[in-house]
């Protein structure tokens, strides 16, 4: 099954004369884990938010699915199948863990307790069950990544975009949501793409690497491949 | 802040329904202790604008919109009711589904362009609202008596013509009006739609990448809150028996909905009330003992008290009591 | 006709430019702190008041009081910026806007407290001229109005275009931390822009002084002008300001033409709704690519 599932093509993107993305190209093949990496400016979040239509593109298309969903309300193709977790942690501050994913649950169930309880479950994948009646603004950092996670999750997505999710986090912490992320993929099979600029853990879980600089693409492939990409050392001038 | 967490011991929550039993007893028995007509004007006052505010706060307190404009809801409410009344000698009753249905339309009208997009342009958009209402109703004299208002004409006592010899009937029709707007916030705030509209409130961008429809929970708190205001002016029309533009889409009552609203605790359904109950009889009392000049000075307490209030103590009366409850169960929340 | 026509547009132009200096602003403002200044009414309202006992003291024109009112609303609003605006800075986007309400509370109501509530009016020496110009007639008093609107709009040019402080701010409403990137306390910048926006309420407020009259609650009777110039214009766009100012003076003037004067607001109203309805496309600026929050 390597059919692409999300066909991004020649997608702009400009914010007040800067040229953000350009002419973006590439297709995502079901299940697998696409890394993207790019200095910081180079587009990758903006990618992320052209996707979920959070900010749209000026031009260009993005199929999901055969589907052009530029313009679609970002809500619509969250139920559609594509979730996104944000670079600075965004969850609901004065609501509980459960509720926190139970919103989630809405788009499937019939009432507030019908969705917690689908809630409660999706908890326990992710290990915040003892958290549930925790404020999601009393939990550590990490619970709270997991818990964006478990709300992205909750929508049932085929994929799911996750925007440096181990920021801030340490080694214990990363291996614990790399383990998740991969069983996620594994064992739920949703497609993954992964923004992070930890290049040790994406090198471990990517099938390919896309690498951004300056919103273009520098190159798509394997990781050892891209890792050598002499262009994309140069974009990071050692970082990593 | 009283988010869904109901899943805890089962005293509290008998005791909040013994507490509300005891409120309604309370309610329903007022013109036996109440029993001059100020004390019952009061309160039939606080039933109105109190349950008008918690209409208000559907909105404005569950998701986060302040529309500074809901009092036109109220006005039309007024409005209908006058003209069905001096015009048209058609009981109140039948115009109060009319004054909903107007209401629900001018709702949608301001409500579908604003509300994609930030709340800023919703509170501006609401805010034009009143000066245009006052505007057309002062303008179309044939239907609103323009500037000069309307007077309803003493109708035959009854339900009927709500017109009645003594202020007590009309508090029960104003008490009853209020318990069933308090279920409705009640039943809105734990259904799914509140718990939506709590995820607007507390992170847009987050509730719409969960998939939440803003514009649809947007949408149905404003339409639910604009006919719950619409009843309660059409009420309010029938009691006062008289309207006119300024009375009806008065500015100083679209400040007393927000400010039961905040005094009592945006954050809780019954939070409203608590602040109506409060303030109508502090305005009542401040408006006879100062006069002329000195109403400002009211208004200017107004100012004042919103202010300190939403800077130092956002969540009103009603989390000052939540947090005092919490303290005595030795609640372990925060 | 035509005539009758011509002479209600230029009237339009020329009250539509202090439109436009009201409103730029509570728009200058909305671009630095993503505040809506719900009191902004208010501003104008004590800077005619202020122009109003001023010329009486010194027996000046008010025209010749409107840079001392200017100075007195910069150092009022980044006063008030201090005790009220800041407190508020972070809470959510409700707060912000019932305390600004409050706020104008305080002030209308503070006002009337100390100078009742009654009408005030200035007579100057040119009330009752007028110049004659292609068969059109101006009155002076517009003109002068209009004139001084041109000044301040060449100013602030200035001082958004050329200086640091002012390339800041245009950088704040575009960016919100682009400002610390370039060294600025942020909390300057949000003093300098309500006092700047004050500033320039008020010396609107006395720069119409000689063409209206002017009372504790006018506030309230200007904000729909004010809302509507602002959301044609763009939330936070200064150039736009200047020029849905100018759209709003012609509808309104020439809705006179049609209608009894008491509902001339009404085609504002309508064109404040449409406005409203065509935002989300491209909208009249590029304000409303920036993040709101």
């Amino acid at each position: 099954m390597s059919r692409p599932i999300l066909k991004v093509e020649n997608v702009d993107q400009r914010f007040a004369g800067l040229h953000a993305l350009k002419h973006v190209s590439f297709e995502l093949i079901e299940g697998e884990i696409l890394g993207i990496i790019g200095p910081n400016g180079a587009g990758k979040s903006t990618l992320f938010n052209a996707i979920v239509g959070t900010v749209p593109p000026v031009s260009g298309a993005i199929r999901f699915k055969d589907r052009d969903i530029v313009g679609m309300p970002t809500h619509r193709i969250a139920a559609l199948g594509i979730a996104k977790t944000s670079q600075t942690v965004q969850v609901f501050d004065e609501m509980t863990a459960l509720d926190n994913v139970a919103v989630a649950a809405l788009l499937s169930s019939k009432s507030v307790a019908a969705a917690r309880a689908a809630a409660r479950q999706e908890l326990e994948f992710w290990g915040l069950e003892g958290h549930a009646d925790t404020l999601a603004q009393d939990l550590p950092l990490a619970q709270r990544s997991l818990l964006e996670l478990a709300r992205a999750m909750m929508l049932r997505p085929q994929v799911l975009l996750v925007d440096e999710v181990m920021a801030g986090l340490n080694e214990v912490e990363v291996d614990d949501i790399l383990e998740r992320l991969m069983r996620v993929n594994r064992e739920r099979g949703v497609t993954l793409m992964v923004i992070e600029h930890n290049m040790r853990a994406l090198m471990k879980i990517s099938s390919r690497i896309l690498a951004l600089d300056y919103g273009a693409v520098l190159t798509l492939g394997k990781p050892e491949e891209v890792s050598r990409h002499k262009q994309v050392i140069e974009a990071y001038l050692g970082v990593e | 802040m009283a988010t869904h967490t109901t899943s805890r011991a089962v005293k509290p929550r008998t005791s909040a329904a013994i507490g509300w039993l005891v409120f309604l007893v309370a309610v329903f028995t007022a013109p036996l202790y109440l029993d001059n007509q100020y004390d019952l004007r009061l309160a039939i006052l606080v039933c109105l604008l109190g349950g008008a505010s918690i209409g208000w706060n559907l909105l404005g307190g569950y998701a986060n919109q302040i529309s500074l404009g809901h009092i036109t809801f109220f006005g039309i409410g007024m409005y209908t009711v006058a003209i069905f009344q001096s015009s048209l000698h058609l009981s109140p009753w039948l115009a109060i589904p009319v004054a909903v249905i107007l209401s629900l339309a001018v709702a949608a009208l301001i409500g579908w362009p604003s509300f994609r997009l930030s709340g800023h342009y919703f509170a501006l958009a609401t805010l034009a609202l009143l000066p245009v209402s006052e505007l057309v109703a002062s303008g179309w004299e044939s239907l609103t008596g323009g500037a000069r208002g309307l007077s309803v004409p003493i109708l035959p006592s009854g339900l009927a013509t709500l017109q009645f010899d003594r202020p007590e009937p009309f508090f029960y029709v104003a008490a009853a009006f209020l318990v069933i707007v308090l279920a409705i916030a009640r039943l809105v705030r734990f259904s799914t739609l509140g718990m939506r509209l709590s995820a607007i409130r507390s992170n847009p961008e987050a509730a719409t990448l969960a998939g939440v429809d803003q514009f649809r929970a947007k949408m149905t708190a404003l339409l639910i809150s604009a006919a719950i205001v619409a009843i309660a002016g059409s009420l309010y029309g029938a009691f006062l028996q008289y309207v006119d533009p300024r009375t009806a889409f008065s500015w100083d009552t679209t400040l007393n909905l927000v400010l039961f609203a905040i005094v009592g605790g945006l954050q809780f359904w019954w939070g409203p009330l608590l602040g109506a109950a409060i303030l109508v009889p502090v305005n009542e009392y401040a408006s006879m003992q100062l006069s002329g000049n000195l109403a400002a000075l009211g208004q200017l307490a107004y100012g004042v008290i919103l202010l300190l209030l939403i800077i130092f103590q956002p969540r009103g009366l009603g989390g000052l009591l939540q947090t005092v409850f919490q303290r005595l169960e030795g609640g372990s929340r925060k | 006709m035509l005539q009758l026509i011509l002479q209600s547009v230029a009237n339009g132009v020329l009250i539509g430019s202090v439109y436009g200096l009201i409103s730029v602003g509570l728009t200058l403002i909305f671009g630095v702190m993503n505040i809506v200044n719900f009191a902004q009414g208010e501003l104008l309202m004590i800077g005619m008041m202020a122009a109003y006992f001023l010329s009486g003291a010194l027996q000046l024109d008010p025209l010749l009081i409107a840079p001392l009112v200017g100075v007195g609303g910069f150092l009022f609003g980044m006063l008030t910026e201090r005790l009220v605006i800041e407190p508020i800075i972070k809470a959510p986007q409700s707060a912000q806007i019932i305390a600004t309400v409050g706020l104008s509370l305080i002030l209308a109501n503070g006002v009337a407290l100390l100078t009742g509530n009654n009408f005030f009016s200035v007579t100057t020496a040119y009330q009752d001229q007028s110049f004659d110009v292609l068969g059109l007639s101006f009155p002076a008093s517009f003109v002068y109005a209009a004139a001084c609107a041109l000044v301040m709009a060449i100013l602030l040019g200035l001082f958004l275009n050329k200086t640091r402080y002012g390339k800041a701010m245009r950088a704040t409403s575009q960016n919100r931390y682009a400002v610390q990137l370039m060294g600025i306390d942020p909390r300057w910048m949000y003093m300098l822009a309500f006092g700047i926006g004050s500033a320039l309420t008020m010396v609107a407020g006395a720069v119409i002084l000689p063409y209206t009259l002017t009372y504790p609650y006018i506030g309230q009777h200007f904000i729909l002008i004010m809302f509507t110039v602002v959301v044609l214009g763009g939330l936070g766009s200064v150039r736009g300001a200047i020029i849905a100012g100018l759209v709003v003076g012609v509808v309104q003037s020439m809705s006179t033409l049609v209608l009894p004067i008491e509902i001339q607001n009404l085609p504002v109203f309508v064109v404040f709704f449409f406005a409203l309805v065509l935002i989300p496309g491209g909208g009249f600026q590029r304000i409303f690519r920036r993040r709101p929050n």
